[in-house]
């Protein structure tokens, strides 16, 4: 545990002297962290509920959505000592998991997103995993999602907010606004009313996002560490290939198990036959199909 | 994208079929006139609904198309501007609309850094997020943290069991005297409490030994790192009872830097604050030398009520503590000295209702007590991978001195000198070879001296008794542990001396009592001894047998038989964490020990003015037995933990208390008749966040039954106390402006004796906080105590206790507050109680009203 500590520790000194030296990022003046909620369809037919923590930063100009402790993995891969900590972590993870069976310190990433809003360029551009080691992005324009004010209102987090409703990408989004924190922005890649979005869900109540908190904020808005790990591809595209990763994950992982660097062999039970997927659960985006 | 031209279009029909208006014009900043990009703009009709909608672009500009805008008005908002509303009715576009600067208030609602995090074995909560405005020291915060539990002094518990270490910063710089910082640390210096489950300290043995303990460690804020950081407080007032002056003042210091720490602080006051306690070593372990003392003259107390509403004092407090860090371990320094001038008072009438009229007896009873201590502790500490040395020096003095005088009916005046003179020194060394072997040397010297006196004059008699106890106590051991494939053995090996001389004198005793008035002893032993040890891991189990056996070589210096006693007493624990949720701990042990030697004590020894004690005349074992099981469980992401505990035990003593009256005198001594005693208890905890209100909320429950013997008056007396407690606590903040804080708890307890039982008595307190702020320099607390206290069966005594305080924060730096405590001025806790032979009357003193102003600074 102290070789964990010491490790994060000495670590999260070394990003703030590293974030220090770059002075031009944008500043956020709001930081709202969502709660998002997701219903997932697992091979065997059973359904897993996941939550993931995000935040949203966020000023007139542009937003920056993602996940605290993905981006704190990521930027410990992004240098050769972070990589040998982040190894180190795996190590101590998996040498107690090993010896208790308790798997809690294996470091692990939970939700891959991020999403920029650059309210100038009314451009969405998305960074996100399609594969086990594939990372990809695109852009769209706020165009794409056109929305519908309707009269209801109600409070969340103290804020009276309005119902508005679209069709955005195979899903049917109804969302709740606060005209009262004058930022046309949101969680995901949700934007573009008059007011941040504190909560939407999709009509099906696969997918949610709430706001769980809100606060001023003066935080720097860093981009994505390694920016050329992401293959610029389109949105459909790398859709496709992240339904087809999922299909066939467990066939993907086995092959490689199966093939250990001194070549010995494991040996795995047959894959059990893959259940049809009747629940129709899918991702935030279903116009792939 | 389809939608959008389908507007367009009839955007456009619309325009051709009836004159559209077109809102046009361009944001501004006052100030400086440039155009603002990204504020919204909003057409809302009559009915203030939102028409349209759009946001500037990159020159300012925006354009909105609308068939009627009749009664609409046009809303534009920024952050970091205000609000700016134009009806448009009367006005022509483009039109110009100017925002002037002005924060965006905001109803913040913390964004949790989850308000608890969990990774691996270390949970960490966000301090933020817990704490409430009447809060100050961090051990404010800790109380409402589910899972962590800090008793006044500044203790804490997680899950239910003591912390083993506290950390500031991943040092240890307090050691056991961590309630220095609970109570004295702000909690806006501290970012987050980690708690780290299953705790090793020593890293020499992480992987290899076991720890089922938790510790903490605070995660200060960057502006409270690398440089001193001081606050202060100083208040005076007046008080109705004492009548006088009160003071209450503190000042605080740390610094923690990266190879330097210290805490130093100096706290006062006479307004019921015991500091005492705040400097206890909540670590320390009996000390070898295993002294205790004959004499003791208590003060009188009241019985269930808070100790700040009945506690006379005045006290003070200087403690300093330094950490250096050295390129090869760490050195500490603390020193620390304490005084306390603790006076009570307290009346008794008893009247017996005799055929030929009442007698009263009448007792007023008026004592000071006066203590000092000084103590220093220096530890050099290197702790490895590899390797792990600690030395430890410590010394200690006090002086206690009681003063105690009852007039009345039994006259009578107790003056007690009781100090204490300790010096100690433990060495450790471990050493880790080639990942698998470990080798320990340990080495343990301490010497104690605790001289006792006790004058007692009553009427024309005057008594003294005279004690003079001395003990050193040494061991020395090595041991060697190698660890394979989840298996750690380890045996450790030693030898222990002891060496004690007990002389105690009574020069006067009463001619009522018979027996022996002088001891002149020493008690000797030495042992060899060896401790296996097993410890084996399989899948999310821990195993551990320990198996200690020693040879003793007992020496009475002749008042007793030489004795060679062989003791064997082995324990059995289990841990399983099937998931990282559940923990279950099962242990057992049993075996043979020695008796406490301080019993063996042929002659007597006033203790007080009315009782004496006699120990046993021989040498005895005992022998006893313990089963316990615990389990918690924890759902960080939902804020829940709760934990149960239940243990049972067993004893068997060759020897029996008897309690003897001899006149008016009560005489305790022991005979050789078998006694044995059990003991079950059982605890529980549930607590949880409630984020709703950015609170929480826990409730509490145990029991315990004893059963023990003793002689009284030569017959058997088999008595089984019983007693229960639950207790609930719930704290938030449901309202901007408002914040509390409610603790409710009952206890009750039965003693039986030969199975006639007696009845049941309750004690029930509820306090209630509530804390309003009306605004964000005025801060206003009202408080309410309220005790039920059942005297005898069915008869209550019933306590209010009010108080309020008012703060001004004159900045983030500077508060001033005015507070008046016990507002309706309670100066007595009386009560009477009946029976038929007699009544009996108390009254006891509380602290009366008192109105304190006090300064707050912090740097």
């Amino acid at each position: 545990m102290k070789a964990i500590k010491f490790i994060i520790t000495s670590l999260a000194l070394c990003l703030v002297i590293s974030m220090d030296a770059k002075k031009n990022e944008p500043t956020a003046e709001l930081k709202v962290s969502y709660l998002y909620h997701h219903l997932d369809l697992r091979n065997d037919g059973s359904v897993l509920t996941h939550d993931y923590e995000y935040i949203l930063l966020a000023n007139s100009d542009c937003s920056k959505y993602y996940n605290r402790n993905n981006e704190y993995l990521d930027s410990l891969d992004s240098t050769p000592q972070g990589r040998k900590l982040s190894d180190q972590l795996m190590t101590i993870g998996i040498d107690q998991y090993l010896k208790t069976g308790d798997d809690s310190a294996i470091p692990r990433r939970k939700g891959y997103i991020y999403v920029f809003k650059s309210h100038r360029d009314k451009e969405t551009t998305v960074y996100d995993a399609y594969g086990l080691m594939e990372r990809g992005r695109y852009s769209e324009p706020f165009s794409e999602i056109a929305w519908q004010i309707n009269d209801s209102t109600k409070n969340i987090l103290g804020y009276e907010c309005v119902m508005a409703q679209t069709d955005y990408h195979g899903r049917h989004w109804t969302a709740w606004f606060s005209p009262e924190i004058p930022l046309q922005d949101g969680p995901w890649k949700l934007c573009g009313l008059p007011g941040l979005i504190l909560e939407a869900a999709d009509d099906t109540s696969q997918h949610n996002f709430t706001a769980t908190g809100i606060e001023n904020s003066n935080q720097k808005m860093y981009p994505i560490y390694q920016p050329k790990q992401y293959d610029k591809m389109k949105r459909i595209d790398m859709l496709k290939a992240y339904a087809a990763y999922r299909r066939g994950a467990d066939a993907y992982s086995r092959a490689m198990i199966m093939e250990t660097p001194d070549g010995s062999k494991i040996d795995l039970a047959t894959p059990k036959p893959r259940k049809e997927n009747t629940q129709n659960i899918d991702f935030l985006e279903t116009d792939y199909h | 994208m389809n939608r959008i031209i389908v507007y367009l279009v009839c955007m456009l029909t619309a325009v051709g079929a009836s004159a559209q208006i077109n809102v046009t014009g361009t944001v501004v900043d006052t100030q400086s006139d440039e155009p603002l990009a990204g504020a919204s703009v909003i057409i809302k009709g009559p009915d203030g609904k939102i028409r349209k909608f759009t946001s500037t672009k990159t020159d300012g500009s925006f354009q909105i198309a609308m068939p009627s805008v009749s009664g609409c008005s046009l809303d534009v908002t920024m952050m970091s501007f205000k609000k700016q509303s134009v009806g448009l009715d009367s006005i022509s576009f483009p039109v110009t609309i100017a925002l002037e600067p002005g924060a965006t208030l905001l109803k913040e609602v913390t964004v949790k850094a989850d308000r608890i995090r969990e990774q691996g074995d270390t949970i960490s909560y966000n301090v933020g997020s817990f704490a409430q405005q009447q809060d100050r020291s961090i051990g404010d915060v800790l109380k409402r943290m589910p899972g962590i539990n800090v008793e006044s002094s500044g203790k804490i518990q997680y899950q239910g069991e003591d912390i083993n270490k506290f950390y500031i910063e991943g040092s240890d710089l307090l050691g056991g005297k961590y309630g220095i910082a609970t109570n004295g640390i702000s909690h806006e210096d501290v970012g987050a409490v980690e708690v780290m489950e299953n705790h090793q300290p020593m890293q020499v043995l992480s992987g290899i030994s076991f720890s089922d303990k938790a510790a903490i460690n605070l995660k200060l804020k960057n502006k409270a790192k690398a440089t001193w950081s001081f606050h202060g407080d100083a208040g005076g007032g007046y008080s109705w009872q004492p009548e006088g002056a009160v003071w209450d003042g503190e000042l605080f210091a740390m610094a923690v830097m990266p190879n330097f720490q210290n805490i130093t602080t100096f706290k006062t006051n006479n307004t019921g604050e015991d500091l005492s306690s705040q400097a206890t070593d909540f670590f320390a372990s009996r000390r070898g030398t295993t002294l205790s003392r004959y004499v003791g003259v208590s003060l009188p107390v009241v019985p269930n009520l808070s100790r700040k509403r009945t506690l006379f004092n005045r006290s003070a407090l200087v403690s300093t503590n330094a950490l250096w860090k050295l390129s090869q371990g760490e050195v500490k320094a603390q020193i620390d000295y304490s005084f306390n001038r603790i006076t009570a008072e307290a009346s008794n009438v008893t009247t017996y209702f005799l055929n030929d009229g009442n007698r009263v007896v009448t007792e007023n009873s008026d004592g000071a007590d006066r203590s000092h201590s000084l103590s220093g502790k220096f530890i050099y500490e290197l702790n490895q991978k590899t390797a792990f040395i600690n030395n430890t020096l410590k010394t200690n003095i006090d002086w206690d001195d009681v003063h105690l005088g009852v007039t009345g009916s039994l006259r009578n005046n107790q003056t007690a000198s009781l100090p204490d003179y300790y010096a100690g020194n433990d060495f450790k060394l471990i050493k880790r070879f080639s990942g698998k072997h470990l080798v320990t040397f340990i080495s343990k010297n301490k010497w104690e001296s605790l001289p006792q006196t006790l004058s007692v004059s009553m009427d024309d008699n005057f008594m003294r008794q005279m004690v003079k106890d001395h003990a050193f106590h040494t061991n020395e051991s090595a041991a060697y542990a190698f660890s394979i494939k989840g298996i750690t053995i380890s045996l450790e090996g030693g030898v222990k001396g002891y060496f004690r001389t007990l002389n105690t004198e009574l020069p006067d005793m009463p001619e009522e009592i018979p027996g022996e008035t002088a001891n002149i002893l020493s008690t000797n032993y030495f042992t060899v001894y060896a401790t296996p040890k097993l410890e084996y891991w399989v899948k999310r189990m821990n195993f551990t047998l320990n198996a200690p056996i020693s040879f003793t070589h007992y020496t009475f210096d002749k008042a007793l038989a030489i004795r060679n006693e062989v003791y064997f007493s082995p324990s059995l624990s289990m841990n399983w964490k099937p998931n990282s949720r559940i923990s279950i701990g099962v242990r057992g042990s049993s075996g043979r020990s020695p008796m406490d030697l301080s019993l063996i004590q042929p002659g007597y020894v006033m203790t007080n003015y009315r009782s004496f004690r006699r120990g046993v005349d021989d040498f005895y074992n005992s022998t006893s037995q313990s089963a316990s099981a615990n389990i918690s469980y924890k759902h960080t992401r939902r804020g829940l933990f709760a934990n149960a505990f239940v243990m049972q035990s067993w004893s068997h003593n060759p020897y029996t208390l008897a309690q003897q009256l001899y006149g008016d005198y009560v005489v305790y001594s022991y005979t050789s008749a078998k006694s044995d005693g059990q003991m079950l208890m059982a605890s529980g905890n549930i607590g949880k966040t409630l984020d709703f209100m950015r609170g929480s909320a826990n409730v509490n429950g145990s029991f315990s039954r004893q059963e023990s013997h003793l002689i009284s008056e030569n017959s058997a007396v088999n008595s089984v106390g019983t007693s229960w407690s639950a207790g609930a606590k719930i704290n938030g903040a449901p309202l901007r402006w408002l914040s509390f804080d409610y603790r409710f708890e009952r206890t009750s307890s039965r003693l039986a004796m030969n199975s006639t039982n007696a009845s049941w008595l309750s004690n029930m307190e509820n306090e209630l906080l509530l804390n309003i702020m009306p605004h964000k320099k005025w801060e206003w607390h009202i408080s309410g105590e309220h005790y039920r206290n059942e005297i005898t069966a069915d008869r209550f005594k019933n306590v209010f206790l009010l108080d309020t305080k008012l703060i001004y924060k004159l900045n983030k730096r500077l508060e001033l507050s005015a507070s008046l405590s016990n507002i309706f001025n309670q100066r007595t806790y009386n009560y009477t109680t009946y029976s038929q032979l007699n009544s009996f009357e108390s009254q006891r003193r509380l602290r009366g009203r008192e109105l304190l102003i006090s300064i707050s600074l912090r740097k």
